[in-house]
Parts: structure tokens; sequence; C-alpha cells
């Protein structure tokens, strides 16, 4: 099945950031390790092949986000297995948070059910002041 | 005495009479400054029970040790009093230049009680105090005022001035400092405007100066070294748009209040969001004295009805209580109602929420046509432009709502209380109390009710911070409480305190404060001068009757799930709440009606001064 996955950054010094990649999945039920997995890898794979200019960063730190906001700057990806694991590791400390049809995802171990007009969202905040 | 003078400035504008008195280390060390020398005084000053709106109401104006040193963000001034919305202490704070100006005058502490018998502005100087006439200067707009003032004075002079609102007793009135070289600042919340207007005070104007000594300069370096780059990257996107830059995050994770919060999602928020209007709308950062964040910007409307409005931009909070509460996405108006506002002098939240209320209770029939005396619809901002100034000169409709939304609920009868969203008499900002926990049991507790600055947001908006579970927020609230309590003693802005120093108190604040006055304070002693001031405002408002009843959320977020959105289904019922007030009480050391205890006060040094409870 297709599905696509926006990730959106907030707080950047150039505002919200939206990107978007397109994934082909062999089954419609997948724990959101594996999605995560899914996402990386199609971004790194993208990258890699000057299809897309820098990763989306939702994984990374808010310094290297802040680093990458210049005009020409971005941020490109080390090895797959790599930027995977990195990806993985900073959802479960909630370092950005996963979105399914609108519904916050908490656990990697999470079971999705994905059908044609499932919205994924990964949505990072950088650091805020609350008003 | 590093970090202070060692004075306070008592005026009494009935008889004219002015006498300066001193404090030592051992108050200095116990109260900080700021909001902890304002309810230091009120509680000693001010007999329970009296109207706010009478000449035994005391203002406070007070800064604290970092006032006016190299400490960034210290540039606040606050204003504490027994509010007219409320009834309870208050203390409201703005930005700009007046705090450190006042500083050089020599008082950590001005006391203003009584009533001139005609219009006054007062003038405060290393010497003392000039009770000025202001008899010309009632009915101007608080811009004007305040230019005139300091073209009348001839000097380095700051000016804080209140407009028709606080004339005309709006009980939402705020007052405003126009600070000509950056940023303007604003005393917005709690009606300390109207304050000053029955005191027939137009004005309160400072000029001096004395320096401020500091006790290592050496330790302030270092720190501000720590400091500088966090406070970099937590302040990027603060920088570029201010606090517009919340729009649309909050509206994505559904905590966006709309249409008097029948929602938290605005399908249009994109329209007058942060990104939007910069775009649209950016001239120039402005900045407090001495900040290197320079989170203010000026505006200028160059397209659609109100172009040519040029005025300071309005923040996240207008927005939502003046747009997406409004349903009102014409970001034109919403700058031209900010600027209204500030030149009327009234608080911008108070105003659009009431006005919200007024909505949906005349959607709801509660609010007859005839009553209304027009129309009132969703989205239509030229009623609610119309009913700003309305609202200022106390006519028509706008009698009504200058009472703000509780007294008019009291006016339409008992099902129009369900549509209110205040706490004790104050309505709420726009950070979710059915969303974030945190807030919800930091509502309820706050000492000023539905403010945003007592316990705060910002920690809540982090990924990491799980909002759908009551499970630590009353930990969490005891904690941020304090570190609100002693960022207002220390008259530090919140943003940078928060993205610099840190959000909770830590060891940055005993290093500050120590560098600043060449004390040797803990981490420990810092928790307990913000654990101090939290009890006295809360035994303030427990003199005044406020109990565990009083510790409530609207109707709306107890009963009312949100109806959409990522955070569809979250409220605060009151089993929840009550759970979370038994733990905040125990954790507090307060009865179970939410009373300090004798053996809390006696704890933190203050049996004496607050004498019985309960």
């Amino acid at each position: 099945m297709q599905l696509t996955v926006t990730t959106i950054i907030f707080g950047l010094p150039t505002g919200q950031r939206l990107s978007q990649v397109f994934l082909t999945l062999s089954t419609v039920t997948l724990v959101v390790e594996e999605l995560i997995a899914h996402k990386v890898r199609q971004e790194v794979e993208e990258c890699l092949a000057h299809q897309r200019s820098g990763l989306s960063g939702e994984y990374l730190s808010p310094e290297e986000l802040l680093r990458a906001t210049g005009p020409t700057a971005s941020i490109m990806p080390g090895a797959v297995a790599d930027e995977i694991s990195r990806a993985q590791q900073a959802f479960a400390a909630r370092a950005y948070m996963i979105v399914v049809d609108n519904r916050r995802v908490w656990t990697s171990d999470a079971v999705l059910t994905l059908h044609a007009q499932t919205q994924v969202e990964f949505i990072k905040i950088l650091p805020l002041v609350g008003g | 005495m590093h970090g202070y003078h060692g004075r306070i400035l008592h005026v009494n504008l009935t008889n004219g009479q002015t006498h300066v008195e001193t404090f030592d280390e051992t108050f200095a060390q116990t109260y900080l400054g700021g909001n902890g020398f304002a309810i230091r005084l009120l509680y000693e000053r001010l007999a329970p029970g009296i109207d706010p709106l009478a000449p035994d109401n005391m203002l406070v104006f007070a800064v604290g040790p970092a006032t006016d040193t190299p400490i960034p963000g210290a540039t606040r001034c606050f204003v504490g009093t027994k509010s007219p919305l409320t009834g309870l202490f208050f203390d409201s704070t703005f930005g700009g230049m007046f705090a450190a100006t006042q500083k050089r005058a020599g008082f950590e502490a001005i006391t203003i009680t009584g009533r001139a018998p005609q219009p006054v502005y007062l003038l405060v100087h290393e010497d003392g105090a000039e009770i000025k006439p202001a008899t010309d200067l009632w009915g101007q707009y608080t811009q004007a005022t305040n230019h005139a003032i300091r073209d009348r004075e001839q000097g380095e002079v700051e000016v804080l001035s209140i407009g028709p609102a606080g004339e005309n007793l709006v009980r939402f009135a705020c007052a405003v400092h126009s600070w000509d070289k950056s940023r303007d600042g604003v005393a917005g919340r709690g009606g300390l405007g109207a304050v000053m207007g029955a005191k027939h005070l137009k004005a309160v104007a400072v000029t001096g100066k004395r320096k401020t000594t500091v006790a290592d300069p050496e330790a302030i370096k270092t720190l501000l070294n720590d400091i500088r780059e966090p406070m970099k990257v937590g302040t990027a996107g603060l920088k570029n748009y201010g606090t517009t830059i919340l729009v649309n995050v909050i509206n994505k994770i559904g905590a966006l209040g709309v249409r008097n919060l029948q929602t938290e999602y605005y399908d249009k928020a994109n329209e007058i969001s942060g990104e939007t209007f910069k775009e649209a709308y950016f001239e120039k950062d402005t900045t407090c004295f001495r900040c290197p964040v320079a989170c203010g910007k000026d505006f200028s409307v160059n397209d659609g009805e109100y172009a040519g409005t040029r005025w300071k931009m309005p923040e996240y909070e207008t927005i939502f209580a003046l747009g997406s509460m409004l349903d009102n996405a014409n970001k034109g108006s919403i700058v031209k109602a900010n600027e209204l506002c500030d030149q009327f002098g009234m608080d911008t939240i108070s105003l659009g929420v009431t006005l919200a209320f007024a909505f949906e209770c005349y959607e709801k029939g509660l609010l007859t046509h005839d009553r209304a005396g027009r129309t009132l619809a969703f989205g239509d901002y030229h009623t609610v432009l119309e009913l700003i100034e309305a609202t200022a000169y106390r006519r028509g409709l706008g009698d009504l709502l200058a009472e703000g939304s509780v007294r008019l609920a009291g006016q339409l009868g008992p099902e129009a209380s369900q549509y209110l969203y205040a706490v004790k008499g104050l309505e709420m900002p726009a950070h979710s109390a059915r969303v974030l926990k945190g807030m919800s049991i930091g509502y309820a507790t706050a000492t000023r009710g539905g403010s945003h600055h007592d316990t705060r947001p910002t920690l809540q908006y982090a990924t990491d911070h799980d909002n759908t579970t009551p499970e630590g927020k009353p930990e969490f609230a005891v904690k941020n409480q304090h570190f609100t309590a002693v960022g207002d003693a220390l008259t530090q802005c919140r943003f940078v305190s928060e993205r610099g120093f840190g959000g909770m108190l830590n060891d940055n604040y005993p290093r500050l404060i120590n560098a600043v006055t060449g004390w040797n304070l803990s981490l420990a002693d810092v928790e307990r001068i913000g654990e101090r001031i939290w009890n006295l405002e809360r035994a303030f408002n427990v003199r005044e009757g406020v109990r565990r009843s009083q510790d409530v959320l609207p109707y709306r977020v107890m009963f009312e799930p949100v109806p959409e959105g990522m955070h569809q289904g979250m409220h605060c019922p009151p089993d929840e709440l009550n759970a979370m007030l038994d733990i905040y009480y125990a954790l507090r050391g307060w009865s179970p009606e939410g009373i300090p205890t004798p053996e809390k006060l006696t704890s933190l040094g203050l049996t004496e001064v607050v004498g019985p409870l309960g």
C-alpha cells in the first residue's frame, strides 16, 4: 500500500517546516518501530539519490536543526542503519511524536493498522515559551 | 547591600504625604523583591475585605535585586494589588525600561494608597515623589499620556499610564508603558488600571541615576556564559516571530480555544499564525532593556480595511482572545483591536474571553438582542472593534462587559455560568485547561486565578511531557509555582528565565542571586523563598475567603470533553480535579480545605506575619 508521511517541525527561526515522504509498504499492519524504519530508510535513500535536499529532521537535536536552517543548509544522513537506530531511540525518548489519524502513538511496539486514507505525521516541537 | 538600595517609598494620594522606609538584608533575603515584596506589604497593610476600588486599596510597584544589573531579562516591574476582578491578591508585570528606571530612583518598592481629590500623576525620583496635576490628561489615551508626561518632565523619565478604561473603572483595565526606544510594556491582567483610576492616578513616572552594585561581576559573567547557548537555542523561534509562533503548533495539537472553547482546533489558524503575521506586517524587532532575545515586533498593516494601522504585534494570548475565541481570522482587525485595547488601557485576554462568552450566550439565547442592543455573532470583527470602545467607555452593552465575564454571567441567569472560561473571576488565557493536565491543577490553585504565570505551560508543550494523565501533575504544579514565585521576585522575564536559566528552580538561580547580592543561598534556600511567597499569597486569598471550593475549573473544562482534534475527549472531570487537589494540598502542607496549616506557616517563618487563618 502507499502511505504519505508528513513531518512538521515547529519552532524553527524560519517558522514551521513541512516535508513529506511517500512509502510503499508490503503490509497494512506494522509496529511503530517498523514505520520509523521505513520512513527513515526512504528519506536516506532519497537523500543519497539527490532526490531530496536533506533529512526532515524530527529526530535531530534542536542544535542540529538550528544549524541547518540557513538558506542553503541541510542535514545529510549517515548510514541507513545508524539513522534508523537514532530515529527509533529519539522516539523512545519522546524527542518527537508520531500522530496517526490525529491520535498520538506513545510506544514503539504499538501496532498500527493502516488504510489508504491513514494520515501519519511525525511532529517535532523545538523549545518554545508558553506565551 | 549589593543588588538593593534598601528603600521603600510610601505615597498617600489622599493627603499628599510621602515617606521613605528602609529595609534590611533580612527582609531582602526573606522576600527577595518583586511579588515577594508586594505580597508582604499588601498582607501587612491591607485590611481583609476592603473594596479593591476603595481608597484603602494599595498598589505596590516592585523590582528586584537583579533589576538594572547585567543579568538579562530582569526587566519586569511588578504591580501588586487587590484585584477588582478577582477580589484577591494580584500581581501583573510589564517590561520595557520602567523597572530599571525605578531602581535608578533608588526604590525597590513604591506603595500607593488613598485617592487624590483630582486626577494626578506621580513623579518618583531619588529624593522621593511629587504628586502632580493631570486633569488635562484625564481622558487621554495611554500613549498620548505617556508622551505628554515625558515631554513635561523634560528628562529621562519612564511612564506607565492608564487610559479611559481605567478611568471608567473597567474591571480588567490595564496600564501601559511606552518605551519609545524599543519595546512597550503592558501590565495587563487583573484590573490594576481600574485601581489606578479609582485613585485618580493617571500615571506613574520614574526617573533616577543611582547605580545598582553587584557583589561578584566575574561570577555573573561565568553564569551568563553558561546560559548563553541554551537561551539562544530555546528562544530561536521566539526571537524571529515573538509569541505568535505558538499559534500553529498549539492549534496542531488541538489546544487552541475557538468560539469560546466550543472546540480547540481552528481551521483558519494559519491565517492568524505567527508565520502569516510576520510575512504580512512585520516592520521591526523591539526589545526590553538589555534583553538579547528581542521577542517584540512592531507591525504595519498594509492591506485591507485596517491598512495604515501601525502598532506593536499582538501577542499569542491576544490572537487567541481576539482571534480564534471569536472566530475572527481577519488579521488586520486583530492588530487594530490590540491597538485599541492598549490605547484605552484594557487587558486583551479578559476582554476577548468576556466577548466570546457574551457571543455564545447570545447564540444560546441567554443574552437577548434587546439587552445586547445589537446582534452578536462569532466572526463579526466589526462588532468586536465597536464593543472594545463601548467597553472602555461603559456604553450600552459595554457597561456589562466592563464588569468581566463572571459578573456578566450573574446578570444572565444560572445557565450562563456553563459557558464561562474563568477561574476565581479571572478570564483564562490560551493554554488549554482541558488538554494540559498540569494547567488543570495549575489554574485551579493559581493565586491569581486563571493565569498562565503561576503554573507555566512551557514545559508541558514538550513532546516528552505526557499531558494525558493527571499523574505527577500536582507535583509539577507545586514545583513550577515555586519557580514562578522566585522568578517574579527576581522580576525576571519568563522567556529568558525558562530558556536561559531553566524552567524549574535549579542551581542557576542561587548562582544568580548570590552573584548579585554576595549571599550564600543554596537551592533549597531559594526553593523555600518561593514556597514562602506562594504561601503568603495563598494566605492573603484565604483571608479573603478562598477555600477548596474556589479551587475549581470552569464547567466546560470539567464536563465537556474536547470535541475534535489530537486531544479529542480530554477534559478534567471533578473527581480527577479533586484527586489532584488532595495530593496538591498534602504536598503543600495545607489542610484538606486548602488552608496553610500553622505548622507550615511556622516552618516558613510566616506565623507572625500571617496570624490566625481559617
